[in-house]
């Protein structure tokens, strides 16, 4: 099928930083500001790009996000000559064939470029929250005639060294480029969004299967591009955009919807995601009781507040009981929250039952954060006292808690772990 | 579960709600918004889906566009399949030149063709404007038990308020002896709630001898009593939650009743379904709370921007209160933007409406609406549609204005006072 221009979405990825977040699903399934998941952005953005045919790889746990995609209605990708495709690893030539890095999930799943017979080939993180019109990318990527093209954000001088950072000339022809230099040279920070041809792509992962270490995009293909004289430009970008690779960044992402200007601008974005994807949908509007406080929050539909929230994210089906207390706090699905207890400065996962009167977590002072985390289905018997700083394993149950005080700093997996 | 060629529904949305004024004279009343975020024909939806039946025929006539935007392809009350469907049956034209449908009756009787492309056993015949949850597989298995030709549902109303329904004397079998179809002095307050549940060929042989023989168009005036004395009709007792919001008092009411689920209505366990993508609800952000927000007994759809006061009102998406602005027992449909230091009082507002900053709207005499004083005299004030109110407007009690109005906003201080309707611009 003849399409000028394709998407892989790589979506696989987990990262440890994320803690019990991420034991359990990917980190572009992870929810974001009440309602969404975080690959919600980048789907909409290619919906809203008009960009027809999307492959998302994924192998980290694809359960939830296998779950949330669907068939694509949500973002359009339903009807003739569009679609978005999950694309796991397979058996190949040999027993195991996971995915080794970036580059080589873009070799093993070339039979779904060439499928499509397309002129570029749009590779982008599942992973990263802004909102972008890639046929402008696209249409750089064109008038340059660049081989490929990199999408870079100015950064902080100070922070660039986490990114991949690259200089530029005049023509925006990307010159110099390396990934998370310890001495940054520019503040341009690549956004790990590719635009290749389709024949340079095929040529050079195909040659990385072979040659490569690493496997990856970033610190393989790159590099080889520069030193062999391939013409790589740069496309820059201004507007929000943030990611959430550590828990100190996935925090800070979700309160900056705590502003109204960032919720107009999130309006701006059209970002859809899946209403179906389990309860979400058959959620009532929410209902905030007589004698409750809500401030500095956002709540969805389906919660149900009889106590205190303030300055915190709930989401969908969220319960906060009489006499309970949520203060800085991110609060996910269907998480219920008992009379008197009180929460602050905690990340609670799906499912968790705060049962009465537990404390959780501790009051933010200054520029501390000390986020305590209590992974999903996790129950936490009355009486309980969880100290900041906390991780808390998911599935505990009731048993598994012998002792009613959870020291600041502690990693907790259960009795007998 | 019942197939279709077991239980086929026939679901009458064609209903005018001329009582409820200017909320419906732009939708049917099956397409007014109820409860924030749902359209009261939701509650008969989903309880068809609850109830596992396959397939219904939807009657519509008077302006069916946003309700067939709103039902789509029917997959949000999982009536979208192989053998699950819902089939919009709008009047069409027959041997007359206008068909328009006559009456109740005759609406089922001009879609008996698309009834025997199922020949089902038994139909079940719903009206589209009633908010209520019902095991319909309980009336059927019921209606089968007792061996009836004809199930009607009723439930026991106040004997003063009799009048308004079709009323059922029983015997101590739950046999109907008698059928008054809204009259002066009922005999009884055993009233009928509009659900039929046929066995579908006397239903046809009915529908044929009295409809197409041009002697009536109508099952409560009509169609039952013919049936009294020749079938078997039995009354099925529905006791629980129940209101016909025909009137924008009980619809305001009803609406107030959400708030508390101690009055039968508890949309938390209710498990009602809607379709989000109507009017691209599910597309808004969730809502969010400001700094000073203060929000109490409320229900608040998403996309909501709260920094003002909310007390005992429903919200529908995209409501956004200005600081300073207080809503109080009202019922505020989507896309509503209340101005900061702005105050309403027990009001209906509907969509796209504009309210600018230091208004008081729903305070003064308890003057009934001189226009229509039956329609309106409780002292709620209804805006319609796209109304953008001035800065510094003053409207009282039992006001209308109507939708589409422009008021210029030259008139520093505009009063309407209580009972006044505003129709022009």
């Amino acid at each position: 099928m003849r399409k000028d221009i394709i998407a892989m979405v790589l979506a696989g990825g987990r990262v440890d930083e994320l803690s019990v977040l991420t034991l359990k699903r990917p980190k572009a399934a992870l929810p974001l500001w009440g309602t969404y998941r975080i690959i919600d952005f980048a789907l909409s953005n290619l919906m809203n790009s008009g960009i027809d045919i999307v492959g998302v790889l994924s192998q980290y746990k694809p359960y939830s996000l296998i779950g949330h995609i669907q068939n694509g209605s949500h973002w359009d990708y339903i009807g003739r000559g569009r679609e978005v495709r999950i694309l796991s690893p397979f058996k190949g030539n040999y027993d195991s064939d996971w995915y080794k890095g970036t580059a080589d999930a873009v070799y093993q799943n070339l039979n779904f470029v060439s499928h499509y017979d397309c002129d570029d080939v749009l590779i982008i993180s599942g992973d990263h929250i802004y909102s972008m019109d890639y046929r402008k990318v696209l249409a750089f990527h064109r008038e340059k005639e660049a081989d490929l093209t990199i999408v870079f954000k100015k950064v902080p001088l100070k922070e660039a060294h986490r990114f991949g950072i690259a200089q530029m000339d005049e023509s925006q022809r990307v010159i110099k480029y390396i990934e998370k230099p310890s001495e940054p040279f520019s503040d341009y920070a690549s956004l790990t969004i590719y635009i290749f041809k389709t024949e340079i792509l095929k040529d050079l992962v195909t040659y990385n299967a072979h040659h490569g270490r690493t496997y990856q995009i970033y610190s393989e293909i790159i590099p080889y591009m520069l030193e062999n004289g391939y013409k790589v430009y740069g496309y820059i970008f201004e507007g929000y955009w943030q990611y959430a690779r550590t828990i100190q960044e996935y925090w800070r992402t979700n309160f900056d919807i705590l502003n109204r200007d960032n919720i107009t601008i999130l309006e701006s974005m059209n970002i859809r995601t899946n209403t179906n994807y389990f309860e979400y949908s058959d959620t009532p509007p929410a209902f905030i009781s007589y004698g409750s406080r809500v401030q500095n929050s956002i709540i969805p539909p389906g919660v149900r507040v009889y106590g205190t929230v303030i300055n915190s994210i709930l989401s969908p089906g969220v319960v906060v009981e009489k006499g309970a207390v949520v203060e800085d706090s991110i609060v996910f699905g269907f998480t219920h929250i008992g009379q008197n207890a009180r929460v602050y400065t905690t990340i609670l996962d799906k499912n968790v039952q705060i049962q009465e009167g537990v404390v959780v977590g501790e009051k933010k002072s200054g520029d501390d954060l000390p986020i305590t985390i209590i992974g999903r289905n996790t129950v936490i018997p009355a009486g309980t006292k969880i100290e900041g700083n906390c991780i808390i394993y998911p599935d505990l149950q009731e048993s598994d808690f012998k002792s009613k005080l959870i020291t600041r700093g502690s990693e907790y997996k259960g009795a007998g772990v | 579960m019942r197939n279709s060629r077991d239980t086929l529904v026939m679901l009458l949305a064609g209903g005018v709600g001329s009582r409820l004024n200017i909320l419906a004279t732009k939708r049917a009343k099956p397409a007014v918004p109820f409860a924030g975020m749902y359209r009261i024909i939701d509650f008969t939806l989903s309880n068809i889906m609850h109830s596992d039946l396959e397939v219904v025929g939807v009657l519509t006539q008077y302006k069916p566009l946003s309700l067939m935007d709103h039902i789509g392809s029917g997959e949000h009350w999982n009536l979208y399949g192989r053998k699950r469907g819902i089939k919009i049956l709008p009047p069409h034209t027959g041997e007359a030149d206008s068909d328009w449908y006559k009456g109740t009756a005759d609406a089922i009787y001009q879609n008996i063709p698309f009834m025997e492309n199922y020949k089902p056993d038994k139909v079940l015949i719903l009206s589209g404007d009633h908010i209520y949850r019902m095991d319909y597989e309980k009336m059927i298995s019921f209606h089968e038990k007792k061996g009836a030709a004809l199930t009607i549902a009723a439930m026991p109303v106040p004997i003063e308020e009799a009048h308004r329904f079709g009323v059922m004397v029983v015997n101590e079998s739950d046999e109907i002896i008698e059928f008054q179809e809204k009259v002066k002095n009922p005999r009884s307050n055993l009233a009928s709630m509009g659900i039929y549940v046929f066995n579908y060929r006397i239903l046809c042989e009915e529908l044929r001898n009295i409809v197409g023989n041009k002697k009536g168009f109508d099952f409560g005036k009509d169609i039952i009593p013919s049936m009294l004395n020749r079938y078997k009709l039995v009354c099925y007792k529905f006791n629980d939650y129940w209101r016909d919001v025909g009137t924008i008092e009980s619809y305001h009411s009803a609406n107030m009743d959400c708030l508390d689920p101690s009055t039968g209505l508890d949309l938390y366990n209710w498990g009602l379904c809607t379709n989000l993508q109507d009017d691209r609800i599910g597309d808004k952000p969730p809502s969010l709370f400001g700094p000073a927000s203060i929000c109490s007994n409320s229900i608040v759809s998403r996309g909501c921007i709260i920094e003002g006061e909310v007390y005992n009102s429903v919200l529908s998406p995209g409501v956004r209160v200005m600081k300073g602005a207080k809503v109080y027992d009202s019922v505020v449909f989507s896309n509503v933007l209340i101005e900061s230091n702005s105050v309403i009082k027990r009001c209906i507002i509907d969509k796209h409406v504009q309210i600018g900053t230091d208004c008081i709207i729903g305070e003064g005499e308890d003057t009934p609406n001189r226009e229509f004083p039956s329609h309106l005299s409780c002292g709620i004030t209804v805006i319609g549609k796209n109304v953008h109110i001035p800065d510094n407007t003053t409207i009282g009690k039992n006001c209308i204005i109507y939708p589409d109005v422009i008021i210029n906003n030259n008139l520093p201080g505009l009063v309407i006072k209580s009972g006044e309707t505003i129709k022009f611009t």
